[in-house]
């Protein structure tokens, strides 16, 4: 009995640390949100794209994922505004239904893509730290891999945080959220922050694939796993509340380590998606409201 | 478009795995229709599709494997459990208040949910391994020896749906949808029900979802998780959908009759997986560049303005 | 200073305004007048570069505004308060006020453009930190026209700012509009409260159906037989 305890104790942890990074990719749509109004199908299967990068990267010239990390982060930044710049700049302007078509084809044409090359098998990325073993005093022990990307994801998570709220750039994004035309008559220029909310949204998952690759086997075609990932703490956390997002994630991280620790195979993997509709049925507004 | 339905009426006297093919064609151009009714008339994107395919295919077979009744009858128990998680999951949703394009991303999480815990039942739908059914000329069970029947009665269906979207798009119904899909808060703001029709569209789209999803089973005999909720299967729907365009009668038809017939020959002929998708994705991006709301009724326009140029050239100067 | 050139301008097919011309001089207060749906409102967004006219021009002295974007626009000097205060509601007043003078030209002065309107509204300072939406209607103008000041502007449209205010907060604003016309800022004011607008603005233009259909002095338009009849109820 005591060793369930520290069992646990230990998918809590675990819980945590991926949580860190749901909530970081959250974040990410829950932003693109709130300023552009639109909610792009394809986020998650952009970050797959990042890890297969990173995957490449190590086959082509052992390339750790870590370091990977300086290539994808700057790489999608730009990848993001060019996306925008080409293809949803006049979308939005349009019709919002178009971003469905448009992002849904991304999805098929990335995923495929990806499965092309890749392959259909389950592949991951080995990286440096993936044998170190950080013990927290006698009770558990955390591989380094979790730990760094607990410690990433969250100063990242919680530093765009500290950018919303105190921040000119910050007070812009909210200011778009709150009233679109009351911001342009404060001089904000609404189509450049949009690009660049973009830009920092497919940036964000430029940064968490490689943190993942040491934790999660990718395989082509669960990238849309991950946009619902994100779609989930994006709901859970109030529906453009920024910290809601952030603590949605926490949340979502812990009751997936949970529910596969005690449920197993599939029916553990359907807990994170019973919550949320146990979370739909009874608490719509989310844990902290809409902001 | 007088022209396209002769075009589909002439039946191919042709190799089985032609007449299979277009079978299963003619069966898509029935699902997109189907979803058509509440994701283009009634502008409600979504995924639920997968679970009222599934929802079709495993009552009936589950209930002819198990106690010996027909599919033709199985196919209405799938029909009921299909409505009541469509409207269900729906109102759910509604209730939640849930801005537009999440609606869509919530069907997805009833979804995968709907695939873990179906493919961890497995005394129920046999997991991965799935059911299978045996071959056997067996109308009274929906069962073919030969399969051009198949190919008729997926005519039907599609000719059918196409019929009810056709029927739909006139009446009051479709006008109260296209009101809801055009601007949400003003239908609301003038008293038109708007959470009562779209569950009704909702409603009528998964039944007819779940009909096919019956008829699925019968043509290929095997059903497993991953086939009945095909996630790939849905989005490829929604692109041929838009492609065609939203929310029109022929839009289904013209948008699968344009990419499946490609994607299966690629499928089939070029041993490069899930090249036929990547292709469909490219052409959907293509398409709505140049004509958004998709190619039917970018060709009415077109057909439109030719029409006023050559009045205009009639009148005299 | 500002002149709107024959604007013609709608949303849909039909134009809302038709042929608007209108002049604001340097230091002017000018006022618009006219009822519900005549088209005041669009003429501001018009002018702020939200909708673009379908026909004329609008120029701050030389300069073109109409193709320009909103930003551009503010960046410029036009600064409007819009119909409603328009807040953001869920930032604190501070952050509103902040935002209001983030263009090009204010935030070089940021210190002191919050200390002068804070002079001309205390409550601006005493209800800082209280969030924007909380606020009472009257102290939600106070604060929109500051957000307005603080982007210091060349000229400042005024949207309805009596609108849904009593009596005595209504007296409050105006006299710190006649304070700030003092201190020599150019205002276009268009208002309801025909009575108040027409005795502090030197020129008045009366808007009916889309069209200008009448203009003048403030006091000669304040005596004018049919000024008095259809919106001063005489």
């Amino acid at each position: 009995m005591k060793m369930d305890v520290s069992v646990a104790l230990g998918a809590v942890i675990q819980g945590v640390m991926m949580g860190a990074i749901y909530g970081l990719i959250g974040l990410g749509i829950t932003m693109v949100f709130a300023v552009t109004g639109m909610l792009n199908f394809a986020h998650g299967d952009f970050m797959s794209l990042a890890m297969y990068l990173c995957l490449a990267l190590h086959t082509a010239f052992n390339l750790d994922p870590y370091l990977s990390l300086f290539v994808t982060v700057p790489a999608f930044f730009v990848l993001g505004l060019l996306l925008y710049h080409f293809f949803f700049r006049r979308t939005l302007k349009a019709e919002i239904l178009m971003v469905v078509q448009l992002t849904l084809g991304m999805v098929f044409i990335i995923e495929n893509g990806v499965l092309m090359v890749f392959g259909p098998d389950y592949r991951s990325v080995p990286n440096f730290l993936l044998t170190t073993v950080v013990s927290m005093g006698d009770m558990f022990a955390v591989r380094g891999t979790y730990l760094v990307t607990f410690l990433v994801g969250g100063a990242v998570g919680f530093g765009l945080y500290w950018l919303i709220e105190s921040t000119d750039l910050g007070r812009q994004i909210r200011a778009i959220a709150q009233d679109r035309e009351a911001a342009q008559l404060m001089g904000v220029n609404v189509a450049r922050v949009q690009m660049l909310i973009f830009a920092i949204g497919i940036a964000l998952l430029g940064l968490a694939g490689p943190l993942l690759t040491s934790i999660l086997t990718m395989e082509p075609y669960f990238g849309l796993h991950l946009t619902l990932f994100a779609f989930i703490t994006f709901v859970m956390g109030g529906v453009g509340n920024f910290l809601g997002t952030l603590i949605a994630g926490y949340i979502l991280g812990v009751t997936e380590s949970m529910g596969m620790l005690y449920l197993g195979g599939y029916y553990g993997a359907a807990v994170p998606y019973a919550i949320f509709v146990l979370l739909l049925i009874f608490r719509p507004h989310g844990i902290l409201g809409t902001k | 478009m007088i022209l396209l339905l002769g075009l589909v009426l002439v039946p191919p006297r042709a190799s089985v795995f032609w007449v299979h093919t277009f079978t299963m064609i003619l069966l898509f151009i029935y699902w997109t229709s189907a979803w058509n009714i509440i994701g283009g008339f009634a502008g409600e994107i979504n995924f639920y599709h997968p679970l009222f395919i599934a929802a079709g295919a495993y009552s009936s077979t589950l209930l002819f494997m198990n106690y010996r009744i027909s599919p033709w009858i199985g196919m209405w128990v799938g029909v009921a459990i299909a409505v009541a998680i469509g409207v269900g999951c729906a109102w759910i949703c509604y209730r939640a208040r849930l801005p537009h394009l999440s609606f869509a991303l919530a069907a997805m999480g009833f979804v995968y949910m709907g695939l873990y815990i179906g493919t961890a039942m497995e005394w129920v739908t046999g997991g991965t391994r799935g059911l299978t059914l045996r071959p056997a000329s067996d109308p009274a069970n929906m069962m073919f020896g030969d399969k051009a029947t198949y190919y008729y009665i997926a005519l039907v269906l599609a000719s059918g749906a196409v019929a009810l979207s056709w029927w739909i798009s006139r009446s009051r119904l479709g006008y109260y949808m296209s009101a809801i899909r055009g601007n949400l808060l003003a239908a609301e703001a003038v008293g038109v029900n708007t959470v009562g029709y779209r569950l009704l569209a909702m409603a009528i789209s998964a039944s007819l979802t779940a009909i096919g999803g019956t008829f699925y089973t019968q043509l290929n005999l095997f059903i497993n998780p991953q086939v009945a909720v095909s996630i790939t299967g849905v989005i490829s729907m929604i692109l041929f959908c838009a492609i065609g365009g939203f929310g029109t009668v022929w839009g289904p038809v013209v948008g699968t009759l344009l990419l499946m017939p490609i994607g299966e020959l690629l499928r089939l002929y070029v041993a490069v997986p899930g090249l036929h998708l990547m292709l469909y994705g490219i052409i959907v991006i293509t398409v709505i560049s140049f004509a958004p709301h998709g190619l039917v009724p970018w060709f009415q326009d077109y057909a439109a303005r030719k029409r006023g140029a050559a009045g205009q050239a009639k009148e005299p100067g | 200073m500002l002149s709107v050139d024959h604007v013609t301008a709608g949303y849909g097919v039909v134009p809302v305004i038709r042929e608007i011309f209108l002049e604001v001089g340097e230091g002017e207060t000018v006022a618009l007048i006219g009822g519900n749906g005549a088209g005041k409102s669009t003429l501001l967004k018009v002018i702020s570069g939200l909708i673009k006219p379908k026909g004329g021009r609008v120029f701050l002295e030389r300069t073109e505004l109409t193709a320009l974007a909103p930003h551009q626009i503010v960046d410029k000097g036009v600064i409007q308060v819009p119909e409603g205060r328009r807040l953001f509601p869920r930032m604190n007043v501070r952050e509103n006020l902040l935002l209001g003078g983030r263009n090009v030209r204010a935030r070089q002065n940021i210190a002191p453009l919050l200390e002068r309107v804070q002079i001309l509204f205390p409550i601006l300072k005493t209800k800082e930190k209280q969030e924007a939406g909380t606020l009472s209607g009257g102290e939600q103008q106070m604060v929109a026209i500051a957000r307005g000041l603080m982007a210091m502007p060349k000229v400042i449209l005024l949207d309805e700012p009596s609108l849904g205010l009593s009596p005595l907060i209504v007296g409050v604003i105006f006299a710190a509009l006649s304070q700030l016309k003092q201190q020599g800022l150019t205002i276009l004011l268009v208002e309801q409260n025909v009575r108040l607008s027409l005795k502090i603005a030197e020129k008045g233009y009366v808007l009916e159906n889309g069209r200008i259909v009448l203009s003048g002095s403030g006091k000669s338009l304040l005596e004018n037989g049919q000024v008095k009849a259809s919106y001063l109820g005489i």
